[in-house]
């Protein structure tokens, strides 16, 4: 919902059932969309009998905001708080090893692909 | 005490022009990120820059051409007027963001000065890399703790390779590096830098990320002119990743992978995705809309340079009360 609401700026929940939310029931719309408010991640204005949502942060905000409560929590909880942030080195580490090795994987695969296609021209010709 | 007033009064108006400016740009720079993105890396790194330095330009055109001139022509030398506390603070902020850029690029300059000093003390040629029509740069492999390929120095331009970037590296993949940052040395990156920090403002540290994933990317689409040479480049980009960094990256130095993994993994994508396309010249329209907009401005200013003059007199007489 967020996602519709960032890509559109704003809507009414019956912007949303009418166009990107066909699948949805209006009330499952209205519930989330009411529900985000009280989270205060939307704003909302009066529009006739209705309201007009709005998201209150841009998406690198919103991460921003989770990725700072989270890390938050995780120091709160631990007795050391270095460790939290050794562990949070060692995920970014891991993670960033598995992205090249991902990324690895595309260039060869890649690089097959271009072999195929320069010996099938090499057989054409 | 005509002087004193005259270089508050010089000062506080850069200072008024180039925080109102650099507060503008703050704002709708992601804007322009967007609509560069739409065009070449290579227009969007460019955009980018021009955007950055627009503000100190623009304030000091202002100052050198219409707040100076005006107070030396038309403020009566023999009255001694009093000077408020607006001018004043004004004046020490404009002085202090002039310093402070100043002193910001000479230490970068001793840093990046002190580095490859470090570098060159073990180091030996291994060869050229051609930069422009007749002109060419080193390529020099030092044995020094280094960034594993890095392009330094303004005047007298270098690459520097470490000794495991040339171990990981096969000959293709170490010569697509070579011209990627031979791009960065034709298109004057480390300059570009230079000026970065002689213009430094508060907020901007997000343009300015920007404008370095930008230049990446242009000297990525530069440097590359099949779809091999980009896996070549893209293989080279993840080896070096992959080599644990024995040291920063110094500043006024461009090296090869310095980002974190989210910007190596778009690169390394785009040159995956490489196409003829991307290889197409950038569009005279846009050099020449440019210039005329530019000769338009001159034209205008020119022929109303005295009610300008006049203009910012009245402004500055405003600010001194």
């Amino acid at each position: 919902m967020l996602e519709v609401l960032w890509a559109r700026g704003t809507a009414t929940v019956r912007e949303l059932v009418d166009g990107v939310c066909q699948d949805l029931a209006y009330t499952t719309v209205m519930t989330t969309l009411d529900r985000l408010f009280k989270k205060t991640l939307l704003t909302r204005s009066e529009e006739g009998r209705a309201y007009r949502y709005a998201p209150k942060f841009s998406r690198e905000e919103l991460h921003r905001e989770a990725a700072h409560h989270a890390i938050q929590q995780l120091l709160d909880v631990s007795p050391a708080s270095s460790l939290p942030l050794s562990f949070l080195v060692e995920i970014l580490s891991e993670r960033d090893a598995q992205l090249l090795d991902d990324l690895w994987k595309l260039v060869e695969r890649k690089r097959h692909e271009l072999g195929h296609a320069d010996a099938d021209r090499k057989e054409r010709a | 005490m005509f002087a004193i007033r005259g270089v508050a009064v010089s000062f506080s108006a850069f200072f008024i022009f180039y925080t109102s400016l650099s507060l503008v740009v703050c704002l709708v720079w992601r804007r322009v990120r967007n609509y560069g993105q739409q065009r070449s890396a290579r227009h969007c790194a460019d955009l980018l820059f021009l955007l950055r330095i627009a503000p100190f330009l623009a304030a000091t055109a202002v100052t050198l051409t219409l707040a100076a001139p005006s107070f030396l022509l038309f403020e009566p030398r023999a009255v001694d007027e009093p000077m408020g506390v607006l001018p004043r603070v004004c004046g020490f902020c404009g002085m202090t963001i002039i310093l402070g850029g100043a002193r910001n690029a000479t230490v970068a300059l001793m840093k990046a000065s002190r580095a490859v000093a470090r570098w060159s003390s073990e180091s030996r040629m291994i060869g050229h890399s051609p930069i422009k029509s007749g002109k060419s740069v080193s390529v020099l492999r030092t044995a020094a703790i280094a960034p594993p390929m890095t392009a330094a120095g303004i005047l007298r331009p270098r690459v520097w390779l470490s000794g495991a970037a040339e171990f990981v590296l096969n000959e293709s993949e170490l010569q697509g590096a070579i011209r990627h940052e031979a791009v960065h040395l034709r298109r004057r990156d480390n300059l570009r830098k230079l000026f970065l920090c002689l213009t430094a403002f508060p907020g901007m540290a997000g343009l300015e990320r920007a404008w370095r994933e930008a230049t990446e990317m242009a000297a990525d689409d530069a440097a590359v002119s099949s779809a091999s040479e980009a896996l070549d480049l893209a293989a080279a980009l993840i080896k070096l990743s992959r080599l644990i960094p024995l040291e920063l990256p110094v500043e006024l130095t461009t090296a090869l992978v310095h980002s974190p993994a989210e910007s190596v993994d778009a690169r390394v994508k785009r040159l995956i995705g490489w196409t003829e396309r991307r290889q197409v010249p950038a569009s005279r329209y846009w050099y020449a809309c440019t210039l005329c907009a530019t000769a338009t401005v001159i034209a205008t200013f020119a022929v109303s340079y005295t009610e300008l003059l006049l203009g910012a007199h009245t402004a500055t007489e405003w600010l001194v009360r």
